[in-house]
């Protein structure tokens, strides 16, 4: 069965919300580089909405 | 006369946790530049000799040796023209000892390793193999399917984190020693604990001094686990070890779970059950998982896509062989329900009276050409007491209809039933298993599903 549209942003909504709930998505530093263990990058945080992640590494675990 | 070929000291798959008595392999010495993925090791290689372990000279080579292996492997198996993602450059360039830290990253500029000391004992992450070729899998994936690198979704993370690590397990399974031991230590069940499903258990080790409960009791993640599909949408965003979460490495062990199982029954396929014969195994699995890999789209439900297009690409590749095999791991760990697992050839036939303890279940998701009849647990209930929901409060109490037909299908997840001939081969889910509970037999129209024996005990191996 196919999810919808709006299932399929639920899905996006949820992962953005578990990696900032977890600490994996941060700020990168002025030197560019994330903190140990991050993997995404906050590129944008618009008042009142998710903020925007993009994946900068994967980690082992 | 020509000087004999320098050889190297390395470990097949990892160090092992502290204690651990294992000794290094001579291995002939890797070849970093070989196309099409050529790896470039960001130090001076020391010369081709056999190092004490411990040495850098030795971690140098542990490394280059894994790193070689995997890309080696992969090079054979991969579509012809696949190249690590261009922001790698055309090598693959690889820090061996970048910082302290209990970890290792791909980060679309190579490959990063580390070191911690735990315990006054020093950990380097590029020292085993298991880590090494699961970052591997990571780039390896990445220039098969850049579009997987930045998706949104919980299934898609989690299946980068599996392919890493079924990428651990296939590379160590080109080596030959590795491959004896295995199947000595499982007996030639492949879907045992054994050092190819624990991956990374000196790492694990040290992350566990810190953090008990942050990985599996004997390694960094176990592939030998029961682990059933949730929607991640449903799961918490961490939990310990023990339980599945919606982060990726933890979510990832549903998949690679059913891949172990799926490792076994192809290897129970072959005429010769011997070390030859899992290394034709392992071929034939990633063969069958890079083509799936190629054409399945990036959807939320990427798990149950990539299985249906895994068995599709078996029916292509190998006329549907390892059918069964397939169908079997993925129907065990949840990633395809048994209505997904199977079609039906034709639709069921109406329902039929039945004597009233006994009750017709539609069988076509199952593979059977008509109704099953099992005898329904059909007396009435005497208090209204539910189990508890995976949530809060309790379960919907179900009809004995409902409760047959989710036992019935327990039933053929587990692989407890035995068919005798009257399911459709190319659709049900005939998992290779040896001993049965439960059978399917004629009487007189009838296909009927009758107890065969009770296991007392958990299934732990077929």
């Amino acid at each position: 069965m196919r999810r919808t549209k709006k299932a399929e942003q639920l899905a996006a909504e949820k992962f953005v919300s578990d990696t900032v709930a977890r600490g994996d998505a941060a700020r990168a530093g002025e030197d560019g580089n994330l903190p140990k263990g991050a993997t995404h990058e906050i590129v944008e945080e618009p008042e009142g909405e998710a903020p925007k992640i993009r994946r900068r590494r994967f980690r082992l675990f | 006369m020509p000087p004999a070929p320098s050889s190297i000291l390395a470990w097949e798959d990892d160090p092992g946790a502290p204690g651990s008595r294992r000794h290094p392999d001579a291995q002939p010495r890797p070849t970093l530049a070989a196309a099409p993925l050529p790896v470039s090791i960001d130090a001076k290689a020391p010369p081709a000799r056999e190092f004490k372990v411990g040495s850098p000279e030795f971690r140098y080579w542990v490394a280059a040796e894994a790193l070689a292996r995997g890309a080696q492997f992969w090079g054979t198996i991969l579509p012809k023209g696949t190249r690590w993602h261009s922001t790698n450059g055309a090598r693959l360039p690889v820090e061996l000892d970048e910082d302290v830290d209990l970890n290792a990253y791909y980060d679309r500029h190579g490959l990063h390793f580390f070191h911690d000391t735990v315990k006054g004992v020093t950990v380097y992450s590029g020292e085993s193999p298991d880590v090494v070729c699961h970052e591997l899998g990571h780039a390896v994936l990445d220039g098969l399917r850049p579009q997987l690198w930045d998706a949104l979704s919980a299934e898609v993370a989690a299946f980068h984190e599996s392919f890493g690590d079924m990428s651990a397990m296939l590379s160590g399974l080109q080596l030959q020693s590795l491959r004896e031991e295995v199947l000595a230590e499982t007996a030639s069940r492949l879907d045992r604990s054994s050092r190819l499903s624990r991956l990374a258990e000196q790492l694990g080790w040290a992350v566990r001094q810190g953090h008990p409960d942050a990985v599996d009791r004997d390694c960094l993640r176990n592939a030998s686990n029961s682990f059933f599909y949730t929607d991640p949408l449903k799961l918490p965003p961490t939990a310990p070890a023990a339980t599945l979460s919606s982060e990726p490495h933890s979510f990832s062990r549903v998949f690679t779970g059913a891949f172990l199982n799926i490792l076994a029954g192809m290897f129970r396929l072959q005429k010769k059950r011997d070390q030859a014969a899992l290394l034709d195994t392992s071929r034939d699995a990633a063969t069958i998982l890079v083509t799936a890999i190629k054409t399945t789209p990036v959807v939320p439900t990427y798990f149950s896509q990539i299985a249906t297009h895994m068995i599709s690409a078996d029916a292509a590749t190998f006329r549907g062989r390892y059918r069964d095999a397939l169908k079997g791991g993925f129907v065990k760990h949840g990633v395809l329900s048994l209505q997904a697992a199977t079609s039906p050839p034709s639709p069921a036939p109406g329902a039929e009276d039945a004597p009233l303890a006994r009750i017709a279940l539609p069988a076509a998701h199952l593979g059977l050409p008509q109704e099953l009849f099992v005898t329904a647990a059909s007396h009435p209930k005497r208090f209204a007491v539910t189990g508890a929901a995976p949530d809060v409060g309790g379960t919907e109490s179900p009809g004995h209809d409902d409760a047959a037909a989710a036992f019935l299908e327990d039933l053929v997840r587990r692989g407890e039933v035995d068919f005798n001939g009257h399911a459709v081969a190319e659709t049900a889910v005939l998992a290779p298993k040896r001993r049965k509970t439960h059978e399917v037999v004629r009487e007189a129209d009838e296909l009927v599903l009758v107890r065969r024996c009770i296991d007392c005990g958990v299934t732990l191996a077929p």
